[in-house]
Order: C-alpha cells, then structure tokens, then sequence
C-alpha cells in the first residue's frame, strides 16, 4: 500500500521532467501571442513609415518565432518548472523595442537583431553552465573580482571610450559595450551571498558597549567598502545613472538580509548626503538638477532641450498616440532626431508619441509584470542566497526602468541608463538576459524544491516511523 | 530573522517597486491626457512646426461665408507643400494677421492656430480610436465683408479707423483701418517677396507717419476729443450726482490762473461762448463747461469711471494682445497734480488717449444699459464637415454704468443728433433715431501750434433699441476739420449700411 502510494507521486512528480508540463505549454502559448502582437506592430510601423506591409514581414515572423522557440526549448529542457510569464514578458519588451527601432533606424536594427540572437544564446548558456544557484554562491569571490574587473574596465587608457560625457564604454575593435550591465548582475550575486552568511551579525546586536549590546558594525566593513568602491568607480566613470542603481540596490539587499529599519534609515540618511554632495561637487548632476526643475526657458536650449523634446513627445501622443511611424518628433534616424539619444535612453518617449498614453501604460504594466514574476521568484526561491540573488535581480531590473521611465517623464532628475530590452545596446540586451536566465533557473529550482517538499511531506505522512 | 521574516520583506519590496510604477502611470496620465494638449500645441514643439509647414490650414472666412483666408497647394518643387493665400489682401490684413514662414503668427492665424492648424481629429467613435487622421477647422468671423468693405470705401483713403460693434454681445462686425497691409506677400514661401513687404509693412511709415502692420483701430491710441465727454458725463451721474444739475459758468475762453497749474487759456472751439447744466452743455459739446465739471468730479472719481469703461485696462480682444492696445486715462507718467491736467483731459485731451475700438465701447456701454460685453472677431469654428465645434459665448467684460445712468446718457446723445445746437444736427436723417457724440481733438506740433486735427465721431443706433455702435476716427485732418464735418459723413454711411442690412448672418 505505502509502495504503490509512494510509486504513484514519484511518477506525478517525475512526469514534468519529460512530457510537456503545463507552465511550459503556457509559456508557448503567451510567446506564440507575443509574436503575433511584435509582428503586427511591425506591419504598422511599416504602414506608417512606408505606407507598404513590409515586404520582409515572413522572414521577421519567422525569425521572431524562431528565436522565442530557441529560448522557449531552451528553458523546457533545462528549467522545466521555472515561471511561465518571464520569458514572455521579455519577449514582449524586446520585440516592441526592435520594431521601434525598426522604424527610428534601420541600421540600428539590424544590429540589435543580431545582439537579441547573442542575448537568447547568452541566456541558454547561462541556463546550461548555471545549473544551481548554489554554484553562484561558491564563486563568490570571484564573482566580486570579476565585476571590480568590469566596472574599472572602461578606465583603462585606450580601451574605455567617453560617449556623452560618460567614460561607460569600452571598445573592443568595432563593438563597444557597457561593462557595468554586466558588472550589476556580479554585484547582486555577491552581494546576496556575502549579505545571507553575515545576516545574523549584521542583524543581531552583538557587540557590548557598557551593559548594551548593540549591532556590530564591523562585519559591514567590507561590504560597504565594496560598494563605496562600485559607487567610486562610477563617480570617476560620470555615471550617475548606475551609481544611483547600485546604491539603492545595495541598501535594499541589506534591509532585506537583515530586516533592521536601521540599515535603511541609514541609507537614505547617506542617499541624501551623498545627492546633495554631487550636486555640489559635481557640475553635471547640479545641471541635471537644475534641468529637472527647470526645463523651459533658457535651459530649454540647453540641457533641458532633451527633456522638453520629450515632454513634447508625450503631449503630441496623448491618449491613443500618432500611430507607429506617424511620429513626427523623430526624425531620419537615430542621430537626427529631433529627440537626442532617442535609440537608447530615450526610446520611452517614441513609444509615449506613436503609441499614446495606451502604449506606454502596457510598457509599464509589462514591466510591473516582470517585477511581480520576480518578487514571487524570490519567495518561492529555494535557499535563502537564491531568494536573495532573486529580489537583488528583480530590483536592478525593475528599478532600472523605473529611474530612466521617472527621468523621462521629469518625475526624478534624468539619469542616463537604458530602459531593459527595449533601448539599443548590445551589452545591456546580452545582460539583461542572463539576468532573465538566472532568475529562471532560481524560479525552476523553487517550483522543484516544492514539488519536491511536498513529495517528502506526503512520503513521510504515509510510511510508518521506524521505532526508535 | 526568520525565513518568514525574508518573504514578507521580499512581498514589501514588491510592493515598493509597484508603487514606483504606479506613480510613473500617474504621471504618464499627467502628461499625455491633462497637459497633452499645452505640450501638443506649444509653438515650439517641432511636431506642430512640422504640422504647420506641411499640412493645410484651415480657412478664416467673414461671417458672410467670404473666405478672407485659405490654403492651396504649393507649386511643384516649392520648398513648403501650401501656400496661404488671403484674397481680400489688405482689407481684412489687420485681423486675419498673417502666416510666415519666416517671421511667425499674427492677428486670428495666431489667436485660432490651435483650430487652424493640423490636428488630430477629435474621438467621436470607436473607429476613431483606430484611424488617427488630422483635420483643420474654419474659423468664421463675426466681421462682414459687407461692412468692412463700407468702411474701407468711406475713409477715402484717409488714415483713421471705422470700429462697428454690437453692443449686446460684443461681436465687432467692422473693423477696419488706414494704412492696412496685404497678408499675402508675407505668407510667400520666397524670401525676398518677404523681407520686402515685411521692411513695407512693419518699419515703412506712410505721409502721416503709421506703419500699416499696426492697426489704428485697435493697436494704436489717439486724443478722442469731446467724444470722451461721455465718460466725464458718466462720472459725474456715477460718481458725483450733485453736479448733474448744476450750472458751470458761462465761458468764452477759461482765463489764466483759474484752474490750478493753468498758464494759459482754454478755450471754446470757434470761441464761441457756453456754460450751464450737463443738458445744456453736451449737445453744443461746450469744452470750458465739461472742462470745469471734470475738475468737480476729481481725478479718483474721473479715473474710477474711465477704469469702468475698460481704460488703463488690456482689452480682452480675441487678437494676440499688446501693450499698445491700452487706452490711457490720467496715467501717472502724463499726469501731475494739478488741475489744469485733469480739465484738458476731462475733454479728451493730454492725458486721454483711446483707440477708436475703446471708443466704440463707450458708445456700446451706453447703448447696452450701461454693460460692455468682451469684444471678439471669432464667431463660430466649424470642422471640415461643416459641424460646429466652437461657438463664442458673449460674456459681460464691464459695467460702466447703471441702467438709469446709461438711459439718461442715451437722451442726451440723441440731442447731440436731434437738437438745433447739437454738434451732429442734420447729419442723419431723423427715422434713424441715431445718439452721438463727435470729437476735434487739436495736434500740437512741438512749437505749441495747433496743425491738424484728430476728427472722431461715436454713435449708436436705433436710439431706443441699438442694434448697432460705431466709432470713427479720422487721423491728421485740417485744422479746420470737425468731427461732424469730416467724421460725420463717414459714420452716416456706416449706419445706413447697417440699418438697411437684413440682420447679419450667425446672429
């Protein structure tokens, strides 16, 4: 009786690992729909631009489809059980930004085509090498290594490249990248795994000063010294953007580890000294300042041009938009547009004036979406390091939309980061899709361990306890 | 910290991330729904310049239907893709304004831009929602061609100016002025047909020293003489009923020293003799009376009533507003303390400046018991289908007076018409029942002497139930020109085109 019981949920239990599982059937199914939508956007933004259905429209459905089936096969033969929604959702954003760049710039495209083919090969890789979280958490130090090496990349003569003021860029033969979107991901993995061994000491008042026991501040030492030293580099690198990420990400890491109140009071505390320092010490953040407050007028043809032109953008598109490619703040192509830089950290305000009010509330709405996926990750998670490395991945991810989406729209001083898989950019694409990988395995592992549990549970209810 | 602990925090920190996101939608909302429509039609925003130089305009017709403005394709090669063109050129120059390429917006392509320009149309049903496709509207004007035209052949080529209102809605159905300009020129898509009329039009002054691009009749003040007289009228049955009945002294000239800071005399026009009761005085328009009876009233009393007929006030004409449509009465820069300031001005002299649409209002006050309605050029905004998508609603600007007031005004305008000694007796004929009041208002060269005259004439009509105010003004005229001999004939003419007009479509 208690064999056949147990027979019957190891076989229930094993049955996902081989036939097509339901999250996977879902998953398919949202992808197939997420194509057809990224491939009647495409359609449109060819009517509008070229008043023709673009003649490469089988080619593109099937090259989408292709690379959404790679990801999709990809997941269901390494991480059967992960979330439903994240791959989808992805594939939402990066579909919707290729057509607007499509229509902005057909030499950008082509590229970002090829950077979203690397970024779905990148994010099996990651499936395939990461197998556990727990491997992360063994190459910790390493991993530290390996993002202290990336961050001070671009600072190294001959190899970094200024663009826009910010030494971001590093420069190998024709491809420049952004060592820091992939420098964030390293960054949460140590941060979470320094922050889950050290979370009783830093939580838990240990050190005596006359007859009070009061928290030790010094097992916080090298972690604050990793990120002042992140936060420097980015200083030096005049990239407030990140700097800002990193900072909020590091804080919000080590209120979750611990749960002190006080460690979060002490952020914002430093937050505030620190934003009002840069805004003395710095010339260009007191002008962003000043640009966010004070768009119009004289600044307009300064450096608040980029705002209002995007303010502009938004009010042209207002409820329903002009319609993909009936924009007509946008320009030949990416560099004259009446929008400066609206390729990369602009490309929310193209959506803001071809697809409206609608548009752009789907993009945040895809984005809350992703956040939420991640948050549940997160608690479903396995381990307390993956749970961790979860919530870290889906702050940078959500909160990288947020500031420059904020920036746009002048509800936070602009900060010059890229909008996850929508902008242009080929290491923030590639990135952002380990990223998704990770998140995937860690969401797979979590669904296992209940599943898992849960076998356990009903396992131990059923066969009788040996006598002790 | 327990395992609990971490999942509630992970749930608030979702939490916290949704917030961020649910400001950004409020935002977003702020900015594509509540402000879109400042931030979509704001000159600076590239899409509505691109809108503008490549899309039609809608068309601005007279309230006959006349089309005094409209776009038609540019020929081929042509660096714009429309040409404006105005074919009434400069008899309705002032109000259309114009549309350059060049140098911007003017007069009602300015004020209505937002309906003339291309815009999206607006959401009527669900088709819409799918389709966006940009429309233009017609902006049609209270103003006749009818009238203007009237106007225009009246002055004879004189510079002056012919403002015709009605007085009980403020619509102004005539407003013209010498010297105008043709918008044409300046819409052209070729730059030197541009800088030429725009050197003519803005910075070429004519005989009597007026640039055409500025219209005398609303953007440009002059002394309005006697006609003013209305107002001291006005004060004193407001402001200072005593003296309604009282009987100011008999005076050829007022002699030196009289009136306070008075050096020299002040005079009668033609000398001639007069004095008594405000009846008595403002049919004969007796300057040294009204002149005395405005020191009675005083400067506070006399400003607080021209302040309530719309002086030292911008006008709140449907046009783009400047500073120089601001009629002037006893201004601190022109006025001191002292008598002799406040009596010339009292009759429309020295610290009196008014345009003749101010003055067109005076006589509307009047003839609309005492209300002055916001003056306005547009009438109705029609969609390319012919649906009215905007109508003016009239509303009250000021009230200069009360009714009893403006009834008793009302009498004595029409003495200034029926009464043997009034200024305008024998002007109109008697079935027209028109109240007046005319204005000579003498130029002084530099020297002290007296060089020409400014000639003005206001009037309503009929009497008992305007339907009509009018005011003329004729600008550099002879020495010894008057306001009914030189004014008189062209606002004749002016109200026998309007009386015997069938009432005015639109209205």
């Amino acid at each position: 009786m208690a064999a056949r019981r147990r027979s019957l949920w190891l076989r229930r239990s094993s049955r996902p690992r081989r036939g097509p599982n339901s999250r996977r059937r879902t998953e398919l199914g949202l992808l197939v729909f997420v194509s057809l939508v990224v491939a009647a956007a495409y359609v449109l933004a060819s009517i509008g631009t070229t008043a023709k259905v673009p003649p490469d429209l089988g080619v593109f459905l099937a090259i989408v489809l292709g690379l959404a089936l790679v990801a999709h096969l990809g997941t269901r033969r390494l991480a059967p059980d992960a979330n439903p929604v994240v791959l989808p959702v992805t594939a939402l954003l990066n579909g919707l930004g290729y057509v607007m760049l499509a229509r902005l710039d057909a030499h950008y495209a082509r590229l970002q085509a090829g950077w979203t083919a690397v970024g779905i090969l990148a994010y099996v890789a990651t499936l395939v090498f990461v197998r556990h979280s727990r491997d992360l958490d063994r190459y910790r130090y390493l991993l530290l290594l390996a993002g202290v090496a990336l961050l001070l990349l671009p600072l190294v003569p001959h190899l970094g490249v200024n663009i826009g003021g910010a030494r971001l860029w590093v420069k190998v033969g024709p491809a420049t990248g952004q060592p820091v979107e992939l420098a964030k991901i390293l960054l949460v993995v140590f941060f979470a795994s320094y922050f889950t061994e050290k979370r009783e000491l830093l939580s838990l008042p240990t050190l005596r000063v006359g007859d009070r026991l009061v928290l030790d501040p010094r097992p916080a030492l090298p972690i604050v010294l990793a990120w002042g030293f992140a936060l420097a580099v980015l200083g030096a690198e005049n990239d407030v953007g990140f700097a800002m990420l990193i900072f909020v990400l590091f804080v919000g890491m080590l209120w979750l580890a611990t749960g002190r109140m006080m460690w979060l009071g002490f952020g914002v505390g430093l937050f505030a000294a620190g934003a009002v320092a840069a805004d003395k010490l710095f010339k260009h953040v007191a002008q962003r300042v000043t640009d966010w407050l004070h768009p119009w007028g004289y600044n307009a043809a300064h450096g608040g041009y980029q705002l209002v032109q995007g303010m502009y953008a938004f009010g042209n598109g207002g409820l329903i938009g002009t319609g993909l490619g009936y924009g007509t703040a946008l320009g030949p192509d990416c560099l004259h547009s009446k929008i400066p830089e609206v390729c990369t950290d602009y490309i929310f305000s193209a959506f803001g004036e071809e697809m409206g009010l609608l548009g752009t509330t789907l993009l945040v709405f895809a984005f809350v979406l992703l956040a939420g996926a991640g948050m549940r990750i997160a608690q479903t998670a396995r381990s307390e390091f993956a749970k961790m490395t979860a919530a870290g991945l889906t702050i940078i991810i959500g909160l990288q939309a947020f500031f420059i989406m904020a920036g746009i729209i002048r509800l936070l001083p602009l900060t010059g980061i890229t909008l996850p898989f929508m902008a242009y950019g080929g290491s923030s694409l590639v990135a952002n899709y380990i990223l998704v990988a990770l998140l995937v395995r860690i969401s797979d592992e979590g669904a296992h361990s209940i599943a898992v549990g849960a076998t356990a549970t009903r396992v131990t209810a059923a066969v009788p306890q040996p006598a002790r | 910290m327990t395992e609990g602990g971490l999942a509630r925090r992970i749930r608030w920190m979702g939490v916290f991330i949704l917030v961020c996101f649910v400001a950004v939608f409020v935002q977003l909302n702020n900015l594509q729904v509540v402000q879109a429509h400042k931030y979509a039609s704001d000159p600076n925003n590239p899409a509505v310049a691109a809108a503008r130089d490549s899309q039609p305009r809608g068309a601005i017709t007279s309230v006959e239907g006349t089309v005094l403005a409209q776009s038609v394709k540019a020929p081929k090669g042509s660096t714009f893709a429309y040409d404006r063109q105005y074919p009434t050129g400069p008899l309705f120059g002032q109000i259309t304004g114009t549309f350059s390429y060049y140098h911007g917006l003017f007069g009602v392509e300015a004020s209505y831009n937002s309906y003339l320009i291309a815009h999206n149309r607006p959401l009527k049903s669900l088709g819409d929602l799918l389709t966006t496709s940009t429309v233009t509207d017609t902006v049609i004007l209270t103003l006749s061609d009818k009238l203007q035209m009237a106007a225009q052949q009246a002055l004879g080529g004189r510079d002056g100016s012919v403002v015709v209102l009605d007085p009980s809605t403020g619509a102004v159905e005539a407003m013209y002025s010498n010297p105008s300009y043709d918008p044409g020129p300046l819409a052209s898509q070729v730059a030197k047909t541009v800088h030429d009329a725009w050197i003519a039009d803005t910075s070429t002054k004519d005989a009597q020293g007026h640039l055409p691009f500025t219209s005398l009749a609303y953007q440009d003040t002059a002394f309005p003489g006697s006609t003013f007289k209305v107002v001291t009228t006005t004060a004193t049955y407001e402001k200072a009923p005593q003296f309604v009945n009282a009987s100011m002294p008999y005076y050829t000239c007022i002699p030196p020293k009289t009136l306070g800071g008075q050096t020299t005399p002040l005079c009668n026009y033609g000398n001639g003799g007069c004095g008594g009761t405000i009846a008595e005085m403002l049919p004969p328009s007796c300057d040294t009376g009204y002149a005395i009876l405005g020191t009675k009233v005083g400067a506070d009393n006399m400003v607080a009533a021209a302040d309530a007929f719309g002086f030292n006030k911008q006008p709140p004409l449907d046009l783009p507003p400047s500073p120089f449509e601001v009629s002037q009465f006893l201004q601190p820069n022109c006025y001191q303390n002292a008598e002799i300031f406040l009596a010339f001005s009292s009759i429309g002299q020295f610290c009196t400046r008014a345009t003749p649409l101010q003055m067109a209002m005076v006589a509307a006050a009047v003839a609309n018991k005492g209300v002055i309605m916001t003056p306005h050029v547009m009438d109705q905004i029609r969609d390319s289908g012919g649906n009215l998508v905007k109508t003016y609603a009239p509303t009250t600007w000021l009230t200069a007076m009360s009714p009893q007031t403006a009834s008793a005004v009302n009498g004595l305008m029409v003495g200034v018409t029926h009464n043997s000694n009034g200024t305008a007796a024998g002007i109109f004929p008697p079935s027209e029942d028109v109240a007046a009041k005319t204005g000579t208002a003498q130029v002084q060269n530099a020297a002290g002497q007296y060089i020409a005259t400014n000639d003005w004439m206001i009037a309503f009509a009929p009497a008992n139930a305007p339907k009509v105010a009018i005011a003329v003004e004729l600008l550099d005229q002879p020495v010894s020109g008057t306001g009914a001999e030189k004014a008189g004939p062209v606002m004749a003419t002016m109200i026998q085109d309007v009386l015997s007009a069938p009432a005015a479509a639109g209205h």
